[in-house]
């Protein structure tokens, strides 16, 4: 780890009581954000990621339906061990978060200069007219041309980048360290989602602010993040540095999810290598390597007993694989 | 695995649209004045025997619209549309029946194009008894059949949607639309709402369906590296107009219009080291389409424009052999 | 925090249970199995179904009890002659208003009349109108409702009938037309289905409204579906738990307008034993034999609270949303 780390998560398993018995979409996560950094989490749907996410926060019901083993440490405290009242404090004011859908995330009856001074006023003791000026701000930190009038209109007014904008400003209205970004740009259009990102990373240099980057797109974490995990059934199955990963992905699984993005520059004649089969529910998880099901390289020992996340030595890249060194042989030998 | 060219793409259209039209009134922001949406304003274009067209354009261009009017679920305003010879639009609805079969859509949403209370062989089953097409039985063998055309098994006959995964509802999506043994296929965003490796793994599918059961595909998507990877020829819409056309690798080799430029720039490329590109990023949101600029409609966010765009609508014109473009600048 | 407040944790909840429900396994392409091995898994779906049902279905109290006791009613109704044997009409003027003892379980009433005879008989009678309003409400609400959703010059006009008739409170709308049509049970039936049909008509056009935007009718557009057929095959299913729900709430309302007409003599035409004619019969004598009151009383309260109780459950049961909140105790 280059950077002194902000958010540090070990052994996160996060059980959800379901009628079918218990599951745990987050088994066994251990992962870091340094300061100042961008981490992408990437993985299919089902995959864990936007669990992970949400457990950072402890955003699942923890009366009925969820509960949350390990560690997740940030600064001196494991916010898994503060009370409901410590958490809301560290919500929004030192940790935000921002989703997929920008529209729904926003009270359609306030404006959004309101709906920003809301939440600055939640958390720090200023005045209405201080807040509402440093809303225009904000507002303008994000890009939003003409903020003043922007700030008396409603969402529905707003295009779905727009959106996206204000929601990044009230996320941003704490100056948090740490921003986790659920899917922020899935549903936006790519010249839009290219202005977005484009702000993420602005922001992240001007601000020093770390982010968790939630994601499905390779292409996304390639041009934002410099580190990533790769999550597959709720496990970490790779990280490493953005630019070891891509060079040289190690994990099975990883290679096949690089390899079937459609890339401007590949061959279209050819048929996309696809992994088979699809992500197994969670009730059904298969023992031993959790990926061998669907892996080309699977033999009795994946089968038979989990690995676990090690470091490859001189490297920081860790996977999880019994043949994490020979894979890169075995491709190329193909 | 190399796929040769499929079959020969004949020269002979079998679908020609023509100056299609397709707008819309809404009431105004104050509810008393009507103003129009011209969701499609004026597309042309050729669908060859045999091969992939790709229509790529942002939400909102126009790209879901143009496809639903061609199949008729929505009423064009003007324009033709000629299947072998015949223009759909003036068909009545009875003569109509007999062309459906021979053009069908698959759906975007996988989670609710299905019903979600039928089980998945009665859905299969429902165009055959629409169109009158075997008995009982026969119908039941038919669905078992495309079952495993689009490599499912046989007990998904009895699954209700919900207990399928998005990939496998889809395929459900595209078995339902083959089961007639259709010529054309109109996609609407076959593939959007599916993870990369099950969005692979569709793809193939849908390739090597094309070549066994001699399928024309009109694809519909936003994913431009998608559409590269699948379509012969490719048109980019931009607020209801084409702007762009030409085959595949002319286009990716030598994009002419700026907005096509910009698309293919702002595609995240999974490459770190090659991720330092210049990257052109567009100033703005897409105008809206209450309210379309004048001109030639991207000018407000056209990094070239000039005072003739925002004047003159540009003709949309063959800049070399088989690429269209509609700029002035080309 | 704005963006916290309005966070839904049922959204990653319900991705996380579709993949749970999500039993499918397509890593095999190839299908090796027999018929009989797929027929057997067919079967053990369905049983793992039926078996998640009933127990929700144990778990939901106001479904179980509202069940017994529309069992109860059910069984008092079908059996109400063999039940006491006596004739509810057979006047015994020595025996007039007797109190509650060996002889007369509940009493008698002014005329001698047996009281637990006459409140199995209007239980009975109570219940059959409930059941036919709400059945005859339910099937013309339905087609009314389906075909205003589905055809919009039609929403126009059917919709403006009913909301004319929704204006009106129901009693009085009742009243009306009893009056205009003379009191009988058949009439009284016919008002009560006409009161309800605009409840459910509105309901049943709200989700076909709904359901109509959904891509798989526009799937059955491109695919040359009738309008028939679209109507009746993919939207009435859409419609149909809802109006169950909606129908058992009839029922119980059509129970407590049939007596509220009756106590108000506007209903069934006396000596008809139903349980309004026996609460207005019961009226002149409430402070001397509060029994011809209070047992009519009670009798409608189990039969109205038992429809309620069924209702709420089988909305629990039916409505996803609801589903969710039972699942979570």
């Amino acid at each position: 780890m280059t950077a002194e780390p902000l958010l540090q998560i070990r052994e996160l398993k996060t059980y959800f009581h379901t009628e079918r018995g218990r599951v745990s979409p987050v088994d066994g996560v251990s992962l870091e954000v340094g300061k100042g950094e961008i981490v992408g989490i990437v993985g299919e749907s089902g995959c864990g990621k936007s669990a992970t996410a949400q457990s950072v926060l402890r955003l699942f019901d923890e009366k009925r339906l969820a509960s949350y083993e390990g560690e997740i440490r940030y600064g001196e405290r494991d916010l898994l061990r503060l009370t409901p009242k410590q958490m809301r404090s560290v919500r929004g004011n030192e940790i935000s978060m921002i989703f997929q859908d920008p529209l729904s995330s926003l009270n359609p009856v306030h404006t959004i200069g309101d709906q920003i001074v809301e939440t600055l006023r939640l958390h720090q003791s200023i005045g209405r007219r201080e807040a509402a000026k440093k809303a225009v701000e904000l507002l303008r930190l994000t890009g939003i041309p003409a903020p003043e009038r922007r700030a008396r209109e409603y969402p529905h007014q707003l295009s779905g980048g727009m959106r996206q904008r204000v929601m990044i400003a009230i996320a941003l209205a704490c100056q948090p360290q740490l921003l986790i970004a659920d899917e922020p740009t899935t549903a936006l259009d790519v010249t839009i989602q290219a202005q977005i990102l484009e702000l993420i990373q602005d922001l992240n240099r001007r601000l020093g602010m770390s982010v968790m980057l939630i994601t499905h797109d390779l292409g996304v974490v390639a041009e934002t993040c410099s580190r990533v995990v790769v999550m597959y059934l709720g496990q970490v199955v790779e990280s490493g540095s953005v630019r070891d990963l891509f060079r040289k992905p190690l994990h099975p699984y990883t290679i096949g999810l690089m390899r079937s993005v459609p890339r401007l520059d590949g061959d279209r004649q050819r048929e996309l290598p696809a992994v088979p089969g699809s992500v197994p529910p969670l009730h059904q998880i298969p023992s031993g390597c959790r990926f061998a099901p669907r892996c080309p390289y699977a033999d009795d020992k994946c089968r038979s007993s989990q690995p676990e996340l090690a470091a490859l030595p001189g490297t920081d890249t860790q996977v999880r694989c019994w043949h994490a060194g020979r894979i890169a042989g075995w491709e190329a030998a193909q | 695995m190399t796929i040769a060219k499929h079959q020969e793409v004949s020269a002979e259209p079998l679908l020609r649209v023509n100056g299609l039209k397709k707008h819309y009134t809404a009431a105004g922001k104050t509810g008393f004045r009507r103003s129009t949406v011209k969701a499609v304003d004026g597309v042309s274009f050729d669908l060859r025997e045999g091969e992939t067209y790709g229509l790529v354009g942002e939400s909102g261009c126009g790209k879901s619209t143009l496809g639903k009017t061609i199949l008729r679920l929505t009423e064009p305003t003007e324009g033709e549309a000629f299947y072998r010879g015949v223009d759909l639009f003036k068909q009545s609805r009875r003569s109509l029946q007999a062309y459906r079969r021979e053009l069908q859509m698959v759906f975007q949403d996988p989670f609710s194009s299905l019903n979600p209370r039928q089980i998945v062989g009665q859905a299969l089953e429902e165009p055959l008894v629409i169109h009158g097409i075997g008995g009982p039985k026969e119908r039941t063998a038919r669905a078992m059949d495309i079952l495993r055309t689009v490599g499912l098994q046989q007990d998904h006959y009895y699954r209700l949607p919900h207990e399928l995964s998005g990939g496998q509802r889809q395929r459900i999506g595209l078995a339902r639309a083959l089961i007639l043994n259709p010529r054309i296929v109109i996609c609407d965003e076959p593939v959007s709402a599916l993870d990369v490796i099950i969005q692979s793994q569709m793809i193939n599918l849908m390739r090597r369906l094309q070549t066994e059961l001699k399928l024309t595909y009109l694809f519909i998507a936003h994913d431009i590296a998608v559409v590269r990877h699948i379509s012969d020829r490719i048109g980019i819409m931009y607020l209801g107009r084409l702007v762009e056309e030409a085959p595949t690798d002319e286009l990716f080799a030598n994009p002419r219009h700026p907005y096509t430029q910009v698309l293919l720039s702002a595609v995240p490329v999974p490459n770190p080291e090659a991720a330092k590109r210049q990257r052109i990023v567009l100033e703005g949101d897409l105008p809206s389409p209450l309210d379309p600029p004048s001109g030639c409609a991207f000018h407000t966010r056209c990094p070239y424009a000039t005072d003739r765009c925002a004047r003159e609508v540009p003709i949309h014109r063959e800049v070399s052999s088989g690429h269209m473009a509609a700029c002035h600048l080309v | 925090m704005t963006s916290l407040t309005s966070l839904d944790s049922a959204t990653s909840l319900d991705a996380a249970e579709d993949a749970a429900e999500n039993s499918a396994d397509s890593i095999t392409t190839a299908d090796e199995r027999s018929p009989a091995e797929l027929a057997a898994g067919r079967l053990r779906l369905r049983r793992e179904n039926r078996r998640l049902f009933v127990r929700r279905f144990l778990a939901n109290k106001s479904a179980v009890i509202g069940s017994a006791l529309l069992l109860l009613v059910a069984v008092v109704s079908l059996l109400a002659p063999w039940l006491t044997g006596r004739d509810p009409y057979a006047l015994e003027v020595a025996d007039r208003l007797k109190p509650p003892g060996a002889e007369y379980p509940l009493g008698t009433d002014n005329f001698g009349r047996d009281l637990l005879t006459r409140v199995l008989y209007g239980t009975r009678m109570s219940a059959e109108i409930g059941f036919v309003v709400a059945l005859s409400s339910s099937l013309l609400g339905l087609v009314v409702g389906l075909y205003a959703g589905y055809v919009k010059w039609l929403d126009q006009i059917l919709m403006r009938v009913m909301d004319g008739l929704f204006a009106f409170p129901a009693i009085l709308l009742a009243i009306a037309m009893m009056a205009a049509l003379g009191p009988s049970v058949g009439n009284l039936m016919i008002c009560l289905t006409i009161v309800f049909v605009p409840s459910i008509a509105r309901l049943v056009r709200s989700s076909t409204l709904v359901a109509k935007e959904q891509t798989y009718v526009e799937a059955m557009h491109a695919l040359g579906a009738s309008h028939n057929r679209i109507v009746w095959k993919h939207l009435m299913p859409a419609a149909l738990s809802p109006l169950i729900v909606q129908g058992s709430f009839v029922f119980a309302e059509a129970i407590i307008v049939e007596a509220a007409l009756s106590f108000l003599g506007a209903g069934i035409p006396a000596p008809t034993p139903s349980l309004g004619n026996l609460l207005s019969d019961g009226k002149l004598f409430i402070y001397n034999s509060s029994w011809m009151t209070i047992f009519p009383g009670l009798a409608l309260v189990v039969v109205v609270l038992a429809m309620n109780l069924f209702g709420d459950g089988l909305r629990d049961l039916l409505d996803p949303h609801a589903r969710r909140a039972g699942k979570k105790r």
